[in-house]
């Protein structure tokens, strides 16, 4: 740790050379990789990694620096480097000193990772991969991926913040790949959660390495997907990543601050259809996006987004805040201490609506069936998004008839949520790592079975 | 504690526990970044890292830590760790260390340029795109994404059979996304250029693409789903190329992981394509003598006219393959991780016409210049694209106009063999991965029969 007086007296030097607001992240994270292919672990690594961010602010300037020096020396040589480009008038007489404030946990975990023999996970890992291998003789590959950290995080701030979070997550990822003449598919499952160990014991290991290995083998046997514009009716749980890349990041105030989202200036006008509804949560207990606190310190909430297809709330973190004149919505993430914190999603979905999903693929005449998704991306300042179909089928007259593959949705943010016309009753979440400018983080995606009127399907044409 | 301090007391541990093969690897990097918005600074960042991974190898099996803290404890922690996670490897692969013995094309890959320019001096040269670009044409709204800077990477690798390597190296980069509309849909376009000194970063001609770009995607429509002939632009084609290089690594050969198995020697592609993987590439920012195992690199052909010349190797595949490694041991997720198979510099071999002349040649089709979601919509396994993708309509070998809500599709292996022909204007690509220890350069290219979707 970095004596208290360190962090004080760098905040301090910061404020007299003129910042108008300043905070310091301390980060200690320890983590596990452990890989296997088919059955046999090929890498294992573990380690310590230890930094400082350290943040200044002044009008819509935001300047960032980061060391693992952790010598007074070297910090206060941080802090003179950022004066520097400051270059603002020095302040007198600053004083500050810090109130703790301390969060109540709501992520309990018991079983600590660090405690557990790493030969238990490589069972886990085991059982997973036997799990995908059974499924069919079209199976010839199986990798799986385990991984665990344990964060613990120290923020600082100038108004006298100090505060302090504890951050476990566990994940395992399934890797199927089946194989015929010439040809290869993969399937992929990837369940993780804030939790220790005992995540394992909240679902059936077995079963999750079977689910990839059946999209594998579903996608070998399957036509290409058709291309063109069509009715999509996507699945729940990791189909929200519709929701994330079309609406989601045009959301976060790193867009909305500076105009460059589509969504700006939008806040009380209808955005979508009246059947659309959307939060932000990152306080759902042990779920994978959440936390106590966000990486400035404020505490997480629940956000409604959209209600009943009114825009209701951004995503805002300090920094955006002042320039769009909000209060921080608690949403500020990073990857670690490498990056500067920005406004980001946290565990973010659409409310469930009041079909069965099977009624809304009976009420579907000819579309695609997008079971399970891959991922995607946007451009916030435009709102083209794209996700990736990983499990799909052909609904002819209101009924799944075959299995097709390779297709990718396109469309914008603005529009496709006004072409949600059906939202079924059967939200569920799903994990997922969100790249954007302050790095990779854990999200959940997550939403109801839904129907999209029409969007563009890429797919082969005959 | 200084670093050399460190590796012996981490050498010192590791013979006391009776260690014979380990290794050592340390990296420090000095990283910095500036963007600017609406005229003033809107992002620094000046950053110092410095981690060091250990890796220990018994009877063939690798045991891997890391640690960013550096202190005696720390070192031995270091072992321990290292020594925990050998334990449960199961690998079938057989690793050992390089002993330093080859033939290392020794350079100097470090300039200093950019550490000499002041910090004022690149946040003036990041406002000027910023603010020049914006009052380039009275469309464009604004700039919301442009970056400037460079990064220096010392790696000193060291291990217990007497390798003892030290390279430093430094590039920079220069990125910027310009917004355009006539009212209500606005249009984005996006360019990147690296180079090894600020004088290549060439801020006018990235402003002027962006902006010609522009002025035809304002007048944009999707076109009639179909198959077409495709000019995929510079850029665009060497990110796509990417999206696929690991088809190329003998680890995913060897694993069932590749459609190349089995296919040395063989035809895969058209007489146009030669594949090249380059670690002394002069415009590049990525440079190095040794790889990540301490093997020398070398120029090799992946592809020569077409047919598959060899795969990439590290020293555990080129074990099991009886041939040499090809010194392509990549540290991808940084100083951390295991070393991965990876490609330094990708390139695609240019051609002799020029961009117009290549428009003359498709005569009627699409021009690709951005492809949308590559990292989840183009899989190395099994070849499969499908990607959203913006461009230009061409008719009669002029650009008549601007395309947008398309997405192209296919297989890899169908683009290698429709590869007409290929431009002399070799570009930059962002590559989709780890974009800080390789890239990728590629000419503009003509690929025929591209299933796109559109209305």
């Amino acid at each position: 740790m970095i004596a208290e007086h360190i962090i004080e007296a760098m905040l301090v030097e910061l404020l007299k050379k003129g910042a108008e607001f300043a905070d310091i992240f301390v980060e200690e994270r320890n983590s596990n990789n452990i890989s296997m292919t088919g059955g046999k672990v090929e890498t294992a690594l573990s380690g310590k990694s230890f930094g400082v961010g350290v943040r200044a602010t002044i009008g819509v300037r935001s300047i960032y620096a980061y060391t693992n020096e952790l010598t007074e020396n070297a910090l206060m040589a941080v802090v003179e480097g950022i004066g520097d480009i400051l270059n603002s008038r020095p302040k007198r007489n600053v004083r500050m000193s810090f109130e703790e404030r301390k969060n109540e946990n709501r992520h309990l975990f018991i079983l600590e990772p660090a405690s557990v023999n790493k030969a238990d996970k490589v069972k886990i890992m085991k059982m997973a991969s036997e799990g995908a291998r059974n499924v069919s003789k079209l199976i010839t590959q199986v990798l799986v991926n385990y991984f665990d950290y344990d964060q613990r995080v120290w923020i600082y701030n100038s108004e006298g913040l100090k505060t302090f979070d504890r951050r476990l997550r566990t994940r395992l990822m399934i890797e199927a790949v089946a194989t015929k003449p010439g040809e290869k598919e993969t399937g992929f499952y990837g369940p993780g959660a804030a939790m220790g160990f005992e995540f394992y014991n909240t679902f059936d290991v077995y079963e999750a390495g079977q689910k990839a290995a059946r999209i594998a083998v579903r996608m070998i046997d399957a036509e290409y997907a058709p291309a063109g514009k069509m009715p999509v009716v996507i699945s729940n749980g990791f189909g929200g990543v519709i929701f994330h890349e079309a609406c989601g990041h045009a959301l976060e105030a790193t867009s909305v601050a500076k105009g460059a989202s589509v969504f700006a200036g939008k806040l009380g006008q209808k955005v979508a259809a009246d059947c659309v509804s959307a939060v932000d949560d990152g306080t759902i207990p042990n779920a994978w996006g959440s936390a106590n606190i966000d990486d400035e310190g404020t505490p997480t909430r629940r956000n409604v987004l959209i209600e009943n297809g009114i825009l209701k709330s951004y995503l805002v973190d300090k920094f955006n805040g002042r320039k769009m004149d909000m209060e921080s919505t608690g949403s500020a993430r990073r990857q670690d201490y490498r990056y500067a914190p920005t406004s980001r999603m946290s565990n973010t979905f659409i409310l469930p609506g009041e079909y069965y999903p099977e009624e809304i693929i009976a009420s579907t005449e000819y579309g695609l069936y997008a079971k399970s998704m891959g991922g995607g991306s946007v451009i916030p300042g435009t709102g083209e998004f794209n996700f990736s179909v990983r499990e799909g089928y052909l609904i002819e007259k209101g009924r799944i008839t075959k299995p097709v593959r390779g297709a990718k949705l396109i469309g914008k943010g603005s529009e496709v949520l006004w072409k949600i016309d059906m939202v079924g009753n059967d939200l569920a979440r799903a994990q997922g790592i969100c790249g954007s400018s302050s790095g990779s983080i854990t999200a959940d995606v997550g939403q109801p079975t839904i129907r999209v009127s029409e969007l563009v399907v890429g797919g082969r044409n005959k | 504690m200084n670093l050399k301090e460190f590796k012996e007391k981490v050498f010192d541990y590791a013979s006391k526990k009776g260690l014979k093969d380990f290794e050592l690897y340390l990296e420090v990097k000095r990283e910095f970044e500036v963007s600017a918005q609406k005229g003033n600074l809107e992002n620094y960042k000046n950053a110092n890292l410095l981690g060091a991974s250990f890796k220990l190898i018994e009877q063939g099996k690798v045991g891997s830590s890391f640690t960013e803290v550096f202190s005696v404890e720390a070192a031995q922690l270091l072992v321990d760790e290292a020594m925990e996670n050998l334990k449960i490897i199961e690998s079938e692969y057989e690793d050992f260390l390089y002993d330093g013995s080859g033939n290392y094309n020794s350079r100097n890959f470090y300039r200093g340029e950019f550490e000499k320019l002041s910090q004022s001096e690149l946040i003036e040269k990041v406002i000027k795109l910023e603010e020049g670009l914006k009052n380039r044409d009275k469309h464009i709204t604004m700039v919301p994404y442009n970056n400037l800077g460079f990064r220096v990477e010392e790696i000193y690798i060291a291990n217990s059979r007497g390798l003892d390597l030290y390279s430093k190296n430094d590039g920079g980069h220069v990125f910027a996304m310009g917004l355009a509309s006539n009212g209500e849909n606005p249009k984005s376009s996006f360019n990147a250029l690296v180079g090894k000194e600020i004088g290549d970063l060439d801020i006018e001609a990235l402003s002027d693409r962006i902006v010609s770009d522009l002025k035809v995607l304002m007048n944009s429509s999707p076109v009639k789903s179909g198959k077409y002939n495709v000019i995929f632009r510079n850029d665009a084609f060497a990110s796509f190329m990417s999206a696929f290089s690991d088809m190329f690594s003998a680890e995913n050969v060897q694993k069932g992981l590749s459609l190349l198995k089995d296919k040395l020697g063989e035809r895969i592609g058209s007489e146009a394509f030669t594949f090249i993987d380059d670690p002394f590439f002069e415009s590049s920012p990525v440079n190095r003598y040794f790889d990540d195992q301490g093997v020398p690199t070398k120029k090799k052909l992946l592809v020569e006219e077409g047919i598959l010349k060899t795969y990439l190797y590290d020293l555990k595949t080129a074990k099991k393959d009886n041939v040499d490694s090809t010194g392509n041991a990549v540290k991808l997720w940084g100083y951390k991780a295991p070393t991965g198979i990876s490609y330094f510099n990708l390139i695609i071999k240019p051609g002799k016409r020029s961009f117009e002349e290549l428009l003359e040649e498709l005569w009627d089709g699409l021009v690709v210049i951005e492809l949308d979601g590559l990292h989840s919509g183009a899989n190395s396994v099994s070849g499969d694209f499908s990607l959203g993708a913006r461009g230009f309509k061409v008719e009669r070998g002029k650009i008549v106009g601007g395309i947008e809500g398309i997405t192209v599709s296919g297989n890899i292996l169908k683009v290698f063999k429709n590869i007409r022909c290929c431009a002399n204007d070799t570009a930059y690509g962002m590559p989709i991965m780890s974009v800080d220890s390789s890239a990728v350069f590629s000419p503009s290219v003509i690929v025929d029969e591209i299933d796109v979707a559109g209305i």
